[in-house]
């Protein structure tokens, strides 16, 4: 009984102890995850604090909106309540500027970015929309304003040794205020009211009320202040000389046409080659680069070094390798396709929607990557040329049969070898020299000759004549003498011999 | 004893001379075929000016100035002529060499270089125009090696054919050899007339000799 109790409780311990165990477990991983979770969660907050970093408003944006709506600092909480006076700034004593001016997209009032007054006669305001007009280089306008498109596109930032002159929280400001001074000064020169950097112009009234009482936007005391400004000054000076001499190249980039007269082939025997192919546009310095393609992926496309590339840079030329196995007909026809690679600068003046005429132009500028394909066709006919091939009996004339010729181009490569039937053969075969060579002379003839040079030229016909000359019989023509004049000598020996034997006296008998 | 020993010497002399005459006969033999056929020679060569002349006024430049021209001597040319089996068609000479020889037609059976220089089956005669007059004959030390000579000749050097009563001259222009295989190819220029010799080659037993030459 008691056994069977303690068994009981046994059996009711262990149950317990492994439910605690189970609760355990639980409430370590419970722990595990809030640490990696609070782990996680810090990692993204220093990624943000790195990553969200002060926004930049360029000027330039790679697709402008044909509308936007306007923004001047301080802004109201309430889109209701009238523009507050704008803050400005002065860096420079006696010329100020607004601290920000930039554009909101009208649908999802993103900040695009900061946008330039042109006309400092006119009202500028916030909450109003501008809508894109006419680019500061159009060719309908009378003057045009390609240093604009300079300014704006080096706007986004100042040297380290100006921006470097404010604490960090108005860089912002001190970029626009720089800019705008910039646009302003240009605009000036551009109109005819100050003929540069150093000229402090002069002042034309403006007799409506307005803001700024003068035509020009930047006033001669203002340009005097600027010109004797050591900090912000010479940086001034520096961007408009730049902005008087730039040329933004063209808007509309396009590739050069291809003199392919001009290309010339040569000839392996693998390979047709061209030589080197220049590509040229109209965009100047604005062309990127440009790539080269065929459909035919026989066809290599090199450098000029013969290394396989197919985008080059506008000073590279390229060339292009076609496998011989890839004439037809001794021709070769080609497709080449040909993208280039530009980037357009422009900039564009947009206009307030509803009363243009009373309140400022903005500015936003634009660089593109523009990309135009063209196509080149190639074509090349290899010159080629007949000959007529004549295997005669040297003594009629008539036509031979049986003899084997084997033609070679002048590497020794064979590209033809027949047997003589007696008629005259014609071939046609690329420009060049060739040798014929009789492999087999027919029976009952020789040949003085076996091997004969000819030249293709492009257009003729050459005639070849290989001659066998007909074996004659003759009989053997050696004749010698030379034994009957050994059997005679022979004879005579004998004859003496016998002679001296006979006259030889007995001597011995005789004693 | 001596008697007979004497008369066995006697014997030996007697037989010893038959073989020295013997041998002296043989050994001159060759040289005495050569005078007898060159005598024949002359009298062919002067059967055959006396033909050409009878037929035509032509005057060759065989020496004919002891053959005067009368009734007997043509009898006796004629009896000649039998005796010497054949008449020739025409000569052939070539006077760096001192050779002068004639030729009897293809068809006979004198054609045949054991007898004269002889003409080839595949020749046409010095008359036709761009054809190729082929001469073939011995060379050697036999007395039929008519073109023993040859050798001796050198590119430019003239030989004249005297055929049909016509004198065809010509210089030689080249010479080349080939090896004996009972044929031979002559390589000439097609578009001239020409005279061809062929004969062994000088102390080679195993080539012979072409001889072309173009008409002049």
């Amino acid at each position: 009984m008691s056994s069977k109790m303690s068994s009981k409780r046994q059996i009711k311990r262990s149950k317990e102890k492994r439910s605690q165990d189970k609760m355990d477990k639980a409430m370590n991983d419970v722990k595990k995850i809030g640490i990696i979770s609070c782990c996680l969660i810090a990692v993204l907050i220093v990624i943000g604090i790195f990553i969200n970093t002060e926004e930049s408003y360029a000027a330039v944006v790679q697709e402008l909106p044909e509308e936007f709506t306007s923004v001047m600092d301080p802004v109201t909480g309430d889109p209701e309540d009238p523009p507050m006076p704008a803050d400005y700034a002065q860096y420079i004593e006696g010329v100020s500027t607004p601290k920000a001016f930039y554009g909101i997209d009208t649908s999802s009032s993103a900040r695009l970015s900061n946008i330039y007054c042109m006309d400092r006669k006119l009202i500028m305001s916030g909450g109003r929309t501008y809508k894109k007009d006419k680019s500061v280089i159009d060719e309908s306008l009378s003057v045009k304003y390609p240093g604009l498109i300079y300014i704006i596109e080096h706007g986004d930032t100042l040297p380290d040794n100006i921006l470097n002159t404010k604490p960090s929280n108005e860089q912002s400001v001190l970029i626009y205020y720089i800019n705008q001074i910039v646009v302003w000064w240009y605009l000036d020169i551009v109109n005819g009211y100050s003929s540069g950097p150093t000229d402090v112009g002069r002042d034309v009234p403006y007799d409506e009320p307005a803001a700024h009482q003068y035509e020009n936007n930047l006033t001669v005391a203002e340009k005097t202040a600027i010109i004797n400004d050591n900090t912000y000054g010479p940086y001034i000076a520096e961007v408009l000389t730049n902005a008087m001499a730039y040329n933004p190249g063209t808007t509309n980039p396009a590739l050069d046409n291809i003199d392919t007269s001009t290309i010339t082939y040569t000839m392996t025997d693998e390979y047709i080659e061209t030589s080197p192919i220049t590509v040229t546009s109209n965009a100047g310095t604005n062309f990127v680069n440009y790539t080269v393609s065929t459909s035919n992926n026989n066809i290599q496309i090199l450098n000029e070094s013969g290394v396989s590339q197919t985008t080059f840079s506008p000073n590279e030329r390229f060339k292009l390798r076609i496998p011989v196995s890839e004439v037809k007909d001794y021709k070769i026809n080609l497709q080449v396709s040909i993208s280039g690679n530009f980037s357009v600068h422009n900039a564009y003046f947009y206009v307030d929607s509803k009363r243009p005429s009373e309140y400022q132009r903005a500015l936003l500028g634009q660089i593109l990557n523009d990309t135009t394909t063209d196509s080149v066709s190639l074509s090349y006919e290899i010159p080629t040329g007949e000959v007529i091939i004549s295997k005669q009996n040297s003594e009629t004339g008539e036509g031979v049969s049986g003899a084997v010729l084997s033609i070679t181009d002048k590497s020794g490569k064979e590209v033809y070898r027949y047997e003589t039937t007696g008629a005259d053969i014609e071939l046609t075969l690329p420009v060049g020299t060739y040798t014929i060579t009789e492999l087999t002379v027919p029976e009952g003839y020789s040949a003085e000759v076996t091997t004969k040079t000819f030249e293709i030229t492009e257009g003729n016909i050459t005639e070849v004549v290989i001659t066998n000359t007909p074996n004659i019989e003759v009989p053997d023509t050696s004749s010698n003498s030379l034994l009957i004049y050994g059997i005679g000598s022979l004879i005579i020996i004998a004859g003496i011999v016998l002679i001296v034997v006979a006259k030889k006296p007995n001597n011995a008998k005789e004693k | 004893m001596q008697k007979k020993n004497k008369n066995i010497k006697s014997q030996l002399s007697k037989v010893g001379f038959f073989f020295l005459i013997v041998g002296i006969l043989v050994f001159i033999s060759t040289p005495l075929r050569k005078i007898k056929g060159e005598v024949f020679e002359e009298m062919r060569l002067a059967i055959f000016q006396q033909n050409i002349n009878e037929e035509n006024t032509t005057i060759n430049d065989i020496n004919t100035d002891n053959l005067q021209v009368t009734v007997e001597s043509n009898k006796e040319a004629e009896e000649n002529d039998k005796k010497t089996n054949y008449s020739y068609i025409g000569e052939l000479s070539i006077p760096k060499i001192k050779l002068k020889r004639g030729f009897v037609s293809k068809n006979s059976k004198y054609n045949n270089i054991q007898y004269n220089i002889a003409i080839a089956k595949e020749a046409s005669y010095p008359d036709k125009e761009r054809g190729n007059f082929i001469l073939m004959a011995h060379s050697g030390n036999a007395y039929i090696s008519f073109f023993d000579k040859l050798y001796r000749l050198e590119i430019g050097d003239e030989a004249t054919v005297s055929y049909k009563a016509k004198k065809y001259k010509y210089k030689l222009t080249k010479v080349y050899n080939q090896p004996k295989t009972g044929q031979v190819a002559i390589y000439r220029n097609p578009n001239v007339k020409t005279l061809t010799l062929i004969t062994c080659t000088h102390n080679d037993d195993y080539n012979q000799t072409i001889y072309i030459f173009e008409e002049i």
